[in-house]
């Protein structure tokens, strides 16, 4: 892209870090919510470490467990900060997708430019602060190390892949609409596989042998698991470097796989003639 | 009374009819929280399926004890899912203007006006998990246990039901108050497990400030281990009663302070 081109997404990423501060009380408040089930599965998990024949589960220690398990509901936040479900969905609800196709930039990338916008401040209002809060209670409580300066590089790099990944996939969700209105159904829907592929509710390693095998050739787990697993420091040399191969991988066919339905779409789309 | 009883069936056909002019998205909303709860319990599954039991609760207990915390809370959903307007920002878009110009309570207009569909979904789920756990555990299907099961499931839908008025009432005063409600209805998700793997102070919180382990869990370990199921049902009816009369008494204290959105 041209630089003049990206300057004018710019503005919609300076948007979109706007309206996610606009509704930072409410996202305190869901998050609220979300330190529940924390609370459950910290007491779940401590039960059945000591119901358990031996300290490491499927490879994970109950200290290793915790800490994913909580860092991936807080990468959560990052990751799935994603607007362009709700953006597409409601503009053909509403029929506005007419305007937006009439204006002189790329619609898809107008909500990823959006979107990391909304990333951005959940960066700064959601994840800095209870990444760091949790990582200092878990060194003082259970004495787990916090990650070096290294793991947070490659993290981050990650990550930014991640949300791109996790941004197409809800591109495509939200391209949905197109045949039905009912968003919060499938938004619900969306939210509960995302979540349960992605492995943010559980490490790939406790599923079935046959699903954690189809799980390789698919791009949920480069949503979550992956980015979560680099932070711990579990990915090394050639495993760090095919796995961000992977997620590039994805990134680049999902994005192809966004413009080429995006497209496609265009010519089904029936309109309110506003 | 008579009037209730005979108006509340056109109620609920209006709103079905309302809800079926598009089939396709209610079909939506109703496998939508089918797979949530599916994949949830999914989770779990995997989970305890790493060990052999947790705290003598094999793997077809839990999926029996889930599948009945799903069915009272799944009525609930479809019979008064409307309450969570109230707490959404009803109260600040007047909502209730409508019902309070009617000579019917106001509480039965605001419950009787939508039936939520999408509570089938958990509803079908919970009794698919009772028959499938069910018939995998050694049960004595005594009569009297059973029925005593069946009342406290009765009792328990109208805990869901209070919990959700006291803490929508509460936006009488604050004006938004769902996510309070949501929080405190979250709670409802420590009664899906053995309530002793929590610390003491959850407990306390579980068994006499918010209820839910004793409405929930209590029921089902009386039913499956074999205990006076009597003295449990006793206690699920005396949570929910007073609970409830919490509930109409709050709502009835707000109605009286709402005033019109005024437009």
């Amino acid at each position: 892209m041209k630089p003049k081109n990206i300057k004018k997404y710019m503005a919609f990423s300076k948007a979109g870090i706007l309206s996610g501060f606009a509704y930072k009380f409410s996202a305190f408040g869901w998050l609220l919510g979300d330190a529940i089930s924390l609370m459950i599965l910290y007491f779940l998990w401590k039960a059945i470490y000591q119901n358990a024949s031996s300290d490491v589960i499927n490879g994970m220690t109950f200290e290793e467990m915790v800490s994913y398990l909580i860092y991936a509901r807080i990468g959560t936040t990052l990751v799935f900060s994603t607007a362009s479900f709700w953006i597409i969905g409601e503009d053909i609800y509403e029929g506005n997708i007419a305007i937006s196709l009439i204006r002189p930039i790329n619609y898809r990338y107008r909500l990823l430019a959006t979107s990391f916008g909304n990333f951005l401040s959940a960066l700064i209002l959601m994840f800095v602060p209870l990444m760091s809060l949790s990582m200092l209670l878990f060194h003082f409580t259970l004495e787990i190390p916090i990650p070096g300066i290294l793991n947070f590089g490659w993290f981050f790099a990650s990550v930014i892949l991640s949300f791109m990944i996790a941004d197409s996939l809800n591109f495509l969700i939200g391209e949905m609409a197109l045949f039905t209105n009912a968003l919060f159904g499938l938004m619900i829907i969306k939210n509960i596989t995302l979540s349960f592929f992605s492995g943010s509710l559980l490490p790939s390693s406790f599923f079935p042998n046959w699903l954690e095998i189809t799980m390789k050739f698919l791009p949920f787990q480069s949503m979550i698991e992956t980015p979560i697993m680099i932070l711990m420091g579990k990915l090394e040399g050639y495993q760090l470097l095919s796995t961000f191969l992977m997620q590039f991988v994805w990134v680049f066919v999902l994005n192809a796989v966004c413009n080429l339905s995006f497209n496609a779409m265009k010519k089904r789309v029936v309109s309110v003639g506003g | 009374m008579k009037k209730y009883v005979k108006l509340y069936p056109y109620y609920v056909s209006r709103s079905i009819k309302a809800r079926l002019a598009y089939r396709f998205d209610a079909f939506i909303g109703i496998f939508g929280f089918l797979l949530e709860n599916g994949i949830i319990f999914s989770t779990l599954y995997l989970t305890i399926s790493s060990i052999p039991a947790l705290n003598g609760w094999d793997l077809n207990m839990m999926g029996f004890l889930y599948g009945y915390y799903l069915i009272p809370k799944a009525i609930d959903h479809i019979f008064s899912d409307q309450i969570w307007q109230l707490g959404n920002g009803g109260i600040t878009r007047g909502i209730l203007d409508k019902y309070l110009i009617k000579p019917l309570n106001p509480l039965f207009q605001l419950v009787a006006e939508m039936i939520q569909l999408e509570g089938f979904g958990e509803l079908i789920l919970g009794i698919i998990f009772l028959c499938v756990f069910g018939s995998k555990l050694t049960i004595n299907w005594h009569f009297s246990n059973t029925i005593g099961l069946l009342v406290s499931g009765f009792f328990a839908i109208w805990f869901f039901f209070a919990i959700k008025l006291i803490f929508g009432s509460l936006s009488f005063w604050t004006k938004r108050s769902i996510e309070v409600m949501t929080l405190v209805y979250d709670f409802s998700n420590f009664a899906k497990y053995p309530v002793d793997i929590f610390s003491k102070s959850i407990q306390f919180v579980l068994t006499f400030i918010l209820p839910f382990s004793v409405v929930i869990f209590f029921p089902i370990r009386a039913f499956l281990f074999n205990e006076n199921m009597w003295i449990v049902t006793l206690y699920v009816a005396i949570s929910s009663v007073a609970m409830f009369l919490l509930s109409y008494f709050i709502w009835t204290k707000g109605l009286k302070k709402y005033e019109s959105a005024g437009s």
